[in-house]
């Protein structure tokens, strides 16, 4: 099969931001994340909890504290006291106004969806605004109270709870009337410190439910103001609650600063009794930081802390050992952040702020064994800051493949730069002029022969624009016009005559650049693609998609072709089908036709279509047993799947000109090293 | 720079009835430069605020007492402190009403007028005995919620690195009050004082067996937990109860947390449990006892009712407070003739749950991968050996019993065989140390891979 020589890259730094705020819609299993830098992100948990869309990357300074969906509608809100809406077909904010109400901690939309309550910190009102077709509007104050925390709607949207300092007050949104409920503080010497209800939850029945500062979780009955029975389930904080989404409000799980998940259930304490109780059932630990943010869905607990986002199934509703009873970690991106120039040797890495630029080391290939002495070693030759401080932070970045341009984008502008780098030399030059054209970018990539920049824009379209020496210069833009869905993936071919685009409605279409016009689109399948290429020399369309299925179109007949149809009739692997972590980007070896090369987090493959597929009951990893076998047996025992798991924790592989891979890996014990450390935990006897 | 301005007048003064001549003991601020708090010569402490000319508040000693010294404003405490008759120390918040209900201590120490703030706060250390004498005398007669607030605020009164002892004299005198009155009790007064770590068991023996008594089970985990001179017999007292006890009424209690989530994380795993780890399966386990039991049919229905003890025995909530027995601390030889005074049910049921903490312990390597504080597997094996020695006989003639001794032996067996590979693994394993050990990766290397 062959040897490959690997340079194997540890030095991105790459940092991911701690997950603040998440909200679910239960009717499109959509969930949003915002992170602590800003960034919010889709993951669509109908497909395999795919990460579809980052409708906004970070800025500086702003920190969304709360999330809410209303209806399709995404709102977010924070310390910067706006409330902002976002445009979720061309991946920005559509609007933001200001509650004048100070830094908002909380925000919440009545069930019907017409009306969003929002809480300010320093002037501590709930401001209620009313959600017009095409914006929102201030309708009225609540009350004045001291500083809000958490709110919850009554589902009948007649009551608000708002958890503040030591109380929680509920607001009859149609009377006007409020009642509050007072929330003991801590024992011994915490008792002077004010507690802080962290999180309220206001249920069907009327029941209302808190998580406070203390480490309490509190049941309490909101028509009548008594406490009901008190839980103390942390030394530290209770920071946050979610109540099972569906139907019957039966389950709540409390996030704590310990990094545990308590759940709570509504059940009879005895077997037939009728009388049910608040009673607390199962203790999570997956997180080793703050459980800041949490949804509870019917099947699974979703958290959100130390930067990964992780999905547990409650095993009471699913089969054991199935791939759904499966713990999910999602710790990266899925989306590249890493680019290659495969002629010239050189990586980008894409920070939130700036972009690197590295020469690759260099070995003399003459020297057998594992590990090559390195020669030179590998260098950074720019870091590119992106200007001051309170900018947007970047969305995307590309590298020509020759490595003389680099541009990037942020929410408000797109950047070019020509790079001149010699053995000695290197200079960096802005593009002064850019086509205008060239806005709202989301996604940008160079074509092959550097000459062509691609650049996904508003309204599903792709801008073209050329590159010569000294100039830039608008083309064409490209759109299929019943497309409105952004465009995550550009894919050019290596001739220069197609350009693959897909979009998060799953529709690939392919452009006919000499033409500038649709070639065609391949028959629409029902999971987002991941990753799209397009053959050099057959010119076959390989896509892989959320739930791992891969197919291969031809762009020739505009059908697909007779391996992907032998594929779909034979089935994948099942342990294939059953990783965890998406296909984000496709190779081709130019020196062999029938490779193609894949890679997940945990994983790459190279995929030989000139062998037989593995069948289900075929051993699947079997590098180890062929390395074993004699060469003639070998080659009888070979299926076209040949995965490598030497490397881990891929953020991206790439093949150079010269044929050696650059993987490069970002160890999770890393990231992990460079996070805060979490609250202090008392070993007892220390 | 500061400007001297038109002076106006913020309170007249009123002359006392007996007293030749009106006079103020003393003016100090008080939170801030607006707010003053004016001493007079007879009974009042008075809150002015200075811009508005306004009293804000004003406390009044009874008649017969008067103040011998300036009252001061504690801005660490937001409390104020005045002497009264010389003796009396008073202590109060802006939102005492009335000054008589709110703390205050009778001293041997006397004092005298020129005193600041910062002193007083010795002299209360000094004088910690007679204080706590004077609160003793209280703790005698209060009603119970009246005791629970004089406690509470004597604990936030306390460094808590540095306990006073008195406070191991006020649970005494809690605890020798509710043995006298069977209708006093306090269980949040005392829930309070023992974790501060100036109480033990020597110093308070009747304590433990009353919170048994009293059913405050939570109580009684808090002694097993921060009392280390527990005698043998109290702690087999304890846990007979803790043994007897019904799982519904368990559930009912309030525990501490940390021992609970570490009895659920062990019952979650036991759930998502599947296949066996660590040497042992129940296959194996069903193939090992084929020479202990002969007759096929016998052997069958044996299968039937021995199947290993994966499930938790006992509730959660029993389970933790047995777990806070098995990591107290005992000698052997005063231990077993209590533990021989168990019914051989409570043998067998708490043989069972041992059992279960073993697997457990061992099938998944639990121990290691939490941070909460439980039984090690050491401890559960000390007590498996005791109890046994204990009702070695009894065990063997119950037919109860019979199947979870066998379970027990073929699983000491798998362990045992299990150890004797490891032996021999590791003298594999010591050559490696003898090779060259492979470089770490670091931030970047040039490698060969080949692929099949």
């Amino acid at each position: 099969m062959g040897e490959f020589k690997v340079h194997r890259v540890r030095f991105f730094d790459y940092m991911p931001s701690a997950i603040r705020s998440m909200a679910f819609n239960s009717h499109t299993e959509r969930l949003a994340v915002a992170r602590a830098d800003g960034a919010v992100e889709i993951f669509n948990f109908a497909d395999n909890y795919f990460q579809e869309k980052q409708v906004i990357a970070g800025r500086d300074g702003r920190s969304i504290e709360a999330l809410c969906w209303v209806g399709c509608r995404l709102f977010s809100a924070g310390l910067d006291g706006e409330i902002t809406e976002y445009d979720l077909e061309n991946l920005r904010p559509r609007y933001s106004i200001e509650a004048y109400g100070g830094p908002i901690w909380t925000i919440s939309g009545n069930s019907e969806g017409t009306l969003l309550a929002q809480a300010g910190c320093e002037d501590g009102t709930v401001k209620m605004f009313e959600v017009l077709e095409d914006r929102i509007q201030f309708q009225r104050n609540l009350s004045r109270q001291k500083r809000i925390i958490s709110l919850s709607w009554h589902p009948s949207g007649a009551q608000i709870a708002a958890g503040m300092m030591d109380m929680i007050r509920i607001f009859d949104s149609e009377t006007h009337a409020t009642h509050r409920l007072l929330v003991d503080r801590g024992v011994g010497a915490s008792k002077s410190r004010e507690v802080v209800v962290w999180s309220v939850a206001c249920l069907n029945d009327h029941t209302i439910i808190s998580g406070d500062s203390a480490g309490k979780v509190q049941i309490w009955d909101g028509l009548t103001g008594t406490l009901i029975r008190t839980h103390l389930v942390t030394k530290w904080d209770v920071l946050v609650l979610a109540v099972s989404q569906w139907q019957d409000e039966s389950s709540v799980i409390a996030g704590t600063s310990e990094g545990t998940i308590v759940q709570f259930q509504f059940i009879s304490s005895t077997v037939g009794q009728q009388d049910k109780l608040w009673v607390r059932t199962r203790t999570f630990k997956n997180h080793s930081h703050d459980v800041r943010a949490l949804v509870h869905t019917d099947s699974a607990v979703i958290s959100g802390m130390d930067t990964q986002l992780v999905v547990r199934p409650l095993l009471d509703k699913v089969e054991k050992n199935t791939q759904e009873s499966a713990l999910r970690k999602i710790a990266f991106p899925h989306r590249n952040l890493v680019s290659c120039a495969k002629k010239a040797g050189l990586l980008l890495f894409q920070f939130p702020d700036h972009l690197e630029l590295w020469r690759l080391g260099e070995s003399d290939r003459n020297t057998p064994g594992e590990s090559l002495p390195v020669k030179r070693k590998p260098e950074k030759l720019i870091q590119l800051k992106t200007k001051l401080q309170g900018e947007d932070h970047i969305c995307c970045s590309a590298l020509s493949p020759c490595g003389s341009w680099l541009s990037y984008a942020t929410v408000a502008a797109v950047r070019l730069y020509r790079l001149q780098i010699s053995s000695n030399n290197i200079s960096i030059q802005k593009v002064s002029k850019l086509p205008r054209e060239l806005k709202s970018v989301h996604q940008l990539c160079f074509s092959s022969d550097s000459c062509r920049l691609f650049a996904s824009s508003s309204f599903s379209s792709v801008v073209v624009v050329a590159l010569d020496q000294t100039d830039c210069k608008y083309l064409h833009t490209l759109k299929h016009k019943s497309s409105r869905q952004p465009i995550h993936i550009l894919s050019p071919s290596e001739d220069g005559q197609w350009l693959a685009t897909a979009n998060t409605d799953c529709e690939i279409h392919v452009f006919n650049l000499r033409k500038m016009k649709l070639h065609c689109s391949v028959p629409a399948y029902s999971s987002c693609p991941t990753a799209v290429s397009i053959h050099p020399t057959t010119g076959n369309l390989v896509s892989v998609h959320a739930d791992q299925q891969i197919f291969e179109f031809s762009l020739k007949q505009k059908e697909y072709s007779e391996w992907s149809r032998q594929l779909q009739r034979q089935g994948l692997h099942p342990l294939w089908l059953q990783r965890d972590t998406p296909v984000t980007s496709i190779a081709f070896n130019p020196n062999n036709p029938a490779h193609i090369m894949l890679h997940d987090v945990f994983m790459f493959c190279i995929i030989d279509q000139s062998l037989p597929l593995p069948e289900a009951k075929t051993k699947f990893y079997n590098q180890m047993i062929l390395r074993s076998l004699p060469e003639p047996q070998r080659l009888r025992e070979s299926h076209a799947f040949k995965t490598c798991k030497n490397f881990q924790h891929l953020l991206s592989v790439n093949l150079l000109e010269d044929l050696s891979l650059v993987v490069v890996e970002r160890p999770l014990v890393d990231i992990v090293a460079q996070l805060p450390a979490p609250v202090r935990q008392k070993k007892f006897a220390t | 720079m500061a400007a001297l301005c038109e002076g106006y007048t913020l309170c007249g003064l009123v002359p006392a009835v007996n007293r030749r001549s009106s006079e103020i003991k003393g003016i100090e601020e008080e939170r801030d430069s607006d707010h003053v708090i004016v001493t007079d010569s007879s009974r009042s402490v008075t809150l002015y605020k200075v811009s508005d000319q306004k009293p804000l508040g004003s406390w009044t000693v009874k008649q017969g007492q008067v103040l011998t010294c300036a009252a001061v404003f504690n801005r660490l405490t937001n409390e104020y402190v005045a002497v009264s008759d010389n003796k009396v120390i008073r202590i109060w918040k802006e939102d005492d009403i009335i000054l008589d209900k709110a703390f205050k201590a009778t001293v041997s120490v006397t004092f005298s007028s020129s005193l600041f703030s910062r002193y007083i706060y010795i002299y209360i250390y000094d004088i910690s005995q007679s204080f706590s004498n004077c609160i003793h005398c209280q703790m005698q007669t209060a009603p119970v919620e009246e005791v629970e607030k004089e406690v509470q605020e004597l604990l936030s009164r306390q460094d808590p690195k540095d306990p006073q002892p008195s406070l191991g004299q006020l649970a005494l005198a809690l605890v020798s009050r509710s043995l006298a009155d069977p209708k006093f009790y306090s269980s949040r007064a005392l829930t309070q004082l023992v974790p501060i770590r100036c109480l033990s068991h020597s110093v308070c023996p009747d304590l433990l067996p009353l919170a048994l008594e009293k059913r405050d089970y939570f109580l009684c985990q808090l002694c097993l937990l921060f009392f280390h001179d527990i005698p043998e017999a109290v702690t087999c007292a304890c846990l007979k109860t803790f043994i007897s006890l019904s799982d519904a009424d368990a559930e009912k209690l309030s525990l501490e947390p940390d021992s609970v989530s570490f009895v659920e994380m062990l019952i979650s795993n036991e759930r998502a449990q599947t296949g066996l780890q660590n040497g042992f399966s129940p296959a194996l386990c069903e193939e090992d006892r084929t020479d202990a039991v002969d007759d096929p049919k016998a052997k069958a229905k044996e299968k039937q009712k021995a199947s290993p003890q994966q499930t938790c025995p006992v509730g959660k909530h029993k389970a933790a407070l047995i777990n806070e027995v098995l990591q107290t601390a005992y000698s052997e030889a005063l231990l077993l003739p209590h533990l021989k005074d168990f019914s051989s049910d409570q043998v067998v049921l708490f043989l069972r749950y041992l059992e279960f903490l073993y697997l457990r312990y061992s099938t998944d390597g639990f121990s290691q991968m939490h941070g909460y504080r439980s039984p090690s597997l050491n401890q559960v094996m000390d007590w498996v050996c005791m109890l046994l020695d204990a009702h070695f006989t009894v065990l063997v003639m119950s037919p109860v019993a019979k199947g979870l001794l066998l379970n027990l032996q073929s699983f000491v067996r798998s362990q045992v065989r299990l150890f004797s590979e490891l032996g021999k693994i590791e003298g594999s394993l010591q050559e490696l140390t003898k090779m060259k050990m492979k470089k770490d990766v670091g931030q970047y290397s040039i490698e060969v891979i080949e692929l099949y």
